[in-house]
């Protein structure tokens, strides 16, 4: 990968990397050490990497990035936050179906939260988020599959209450 | 509400997601239309996909930073320090060449409009002193010789020339370039009739008396025959002056043989080593 070629990553993808580390660690700063660290990761090992799968290689920096992120975090705390989460969500007044998926969203499990986005955000197929997230196609598919249900069940619950 | 089928959820799910053929998708989307129960499921379903376009961008300064952009190496002290120097050489350079040109344009006016002294004649002799004649000289010396005979009597008149006053001594030997050597003399000699030159332009010739070349019969300064022998370099008194100091007692002396009525016999010695010029006077006043 050449330096135009690296740059041009830079412009296409560096708002993608933001959002998806954003939204999964939610929170600004650390969302902008992922990209950074991302980034600078692909810039080393440049000569390696092949122009076609450079978005796919500076996704799967990130996502190890949050993973480890998550790792660190302690687990209990946030499933009882995601369960906290969805009663918090629940007692908001509706402002729309953005906030509300937005809100929704941000309760889903990690894992479920990150091929979702990898999914619509990015466009990937089943294997490509499985070669990011290190799973297998199958197992993409059901996490994106309970994850979505788990919105649906969450809009279906507010869309009751209005 | 009615529960639906976790199949028929998947179902519902696959058809979103692209993943049914065109005859699954039909049938799906016909049981679908059937029910509303269905319809519900699958608007809420619908409604779980995220919004591609989405709000959320890094701030541009942040972005900026990771662009890798070419290295520029910054115009330091150094290098400008480096262009000055080389635009003042050059702008020296331009001035110093002008200047010389200037002389040599100046120099040959001046002496063709010199009027100072009319009935002077002072020229190369045709005779050649020879090694022979100065037999008294040791052989491991530069020396040439050169002879001037004043033909006119009016030897009173015989000035050095104002001309050389405007320019340092190595002017005189470098740019009075008026006398030619012999073709016939030893190689050496065209290197030092600049310097005999420069002392003979000294001399103030007007304008119409100026030598006549005997073998052409042109007008122009005669070939001043040069003899260089090899013979050792006398220590004398005039080795250490300066080249101006030099040129002032060599007119000094010839105008005071020429004052006598005699020849000035002149060797012009040129040290190699130490590429410096002197002269003796051979006749003795």
């Amino acid at each position: 990968m050449t330096k135009a070629e690296y740059n041009e990553c830079v412009q296409l993808h560096s708002d993608g990397v933001f959002r998806y580390a954003l939204k999964n660690l939610r929170d600004k700063d650390e969302a902008m050490d992922i990209v950074q660290a991302s980034f600078e990761k692909l810039w080393v090992k440049r000569d390696r990497v092949e122009y076609k799968t450079m978005k796919s290689y500076l996704f799967t920096i990130a996502h190890n990035a949050i993973v480890d992120r998550w790792r660190i975090a302690n687990r209990t705390t946030e499933m009882s936050e995601h369960q906290e989460n969805l009663q918090v969500a629940s007692n908001h007044e509706y402002k729309g179906l953005k906030e509300i998926i937005e809100q929704a969203f941000a309760t889903l499990p990690s894992i479920q939260r990150s091929v979702i986005m990898l999914r619509d955000y990015e466009g990937y197929s089943y294997e490509e988020i499985g070669e990011i997230t290190e799973l297998n196609p199958s197992q993409v598919k059901v996490y994106i599959f309970r994850g979505r249900k788990t919105l649906k069940q969450f809009i279906g619950k507010l869309e009751a209450l209005v | 509400m009615t529960e639906i089928s976790e199949e028929m959820q998947m179902k519902i799910f696959d058809l979103l997601e692209g993943n049914l053929s065109k005859t699954e998708a039909d049938q799906i989307l016909m049981e679908i239309n059937r029910s509303d129960v269905l319809k519900e499921e699958y608007q809420l379903m619908q409604m779980t996909y995220l919004p591609k376009k989405d709000e959320v961008a890094l701030p541009l300064p942040f972005r900026k930073s990771l662009y890798r952009r070419a290295t520029i190496i910054p115009l330091g002290l150094f290098a400008r320090a480096a262009a000055v120097v080389c635009l003042i050489g050059a702008g020296s350079y331009v001035f110093y060449n002008t200047q010389q040109d200037q002389i040599k344009e100046q120099i040959p006016k001046q002496i063709a409009n010199n009027e100072g002294v009319k009935n002077d004649i002072i020229k190369p002799i045709d005779s050649v002193i020879t090694s022979d004649e100065d037999g008294n000289m040791t052989k491991s010396v530069s020396i040439i010789k050169s002879k001037i005979q004043n033909n006119n009597p009016n030897y009173s008149t015989i000035k050095r020339k104002n001309i050389t006053r405007n320019y340092n001594d190595s002017d005189i030997f470098r740019n009075v370039v008026r006398v030619k050597p012999n073709a016939n003399t030893d190689t050496f000699a065209p290197v030092i009739a600049p310097v005999i030159a420069g002392v003979i332009a000294g001399v103030d010739v007007g304008k119409n008396n100026m030598a006549t070349n005997t073998k052409s019969n042109k007008r122009s300064w005669n070939p001043v025959e040069v003899i260089l022998i090899d013979e050792p370099m006398r220590d004398t008194k005039t080795n250490t002056n300066s080249q101006a100091s030099l040129a002032s007692r060599f007119f000094k002396s010839t105008k005071e043989h020429i004052r006598r009525g005699q020849t000035p016999d002149i060797d012009i010695k040129f040290n190699r080593r130490k590429l410096k010029f002197d002269f003796d006077f051979v006749s003795h006043l």
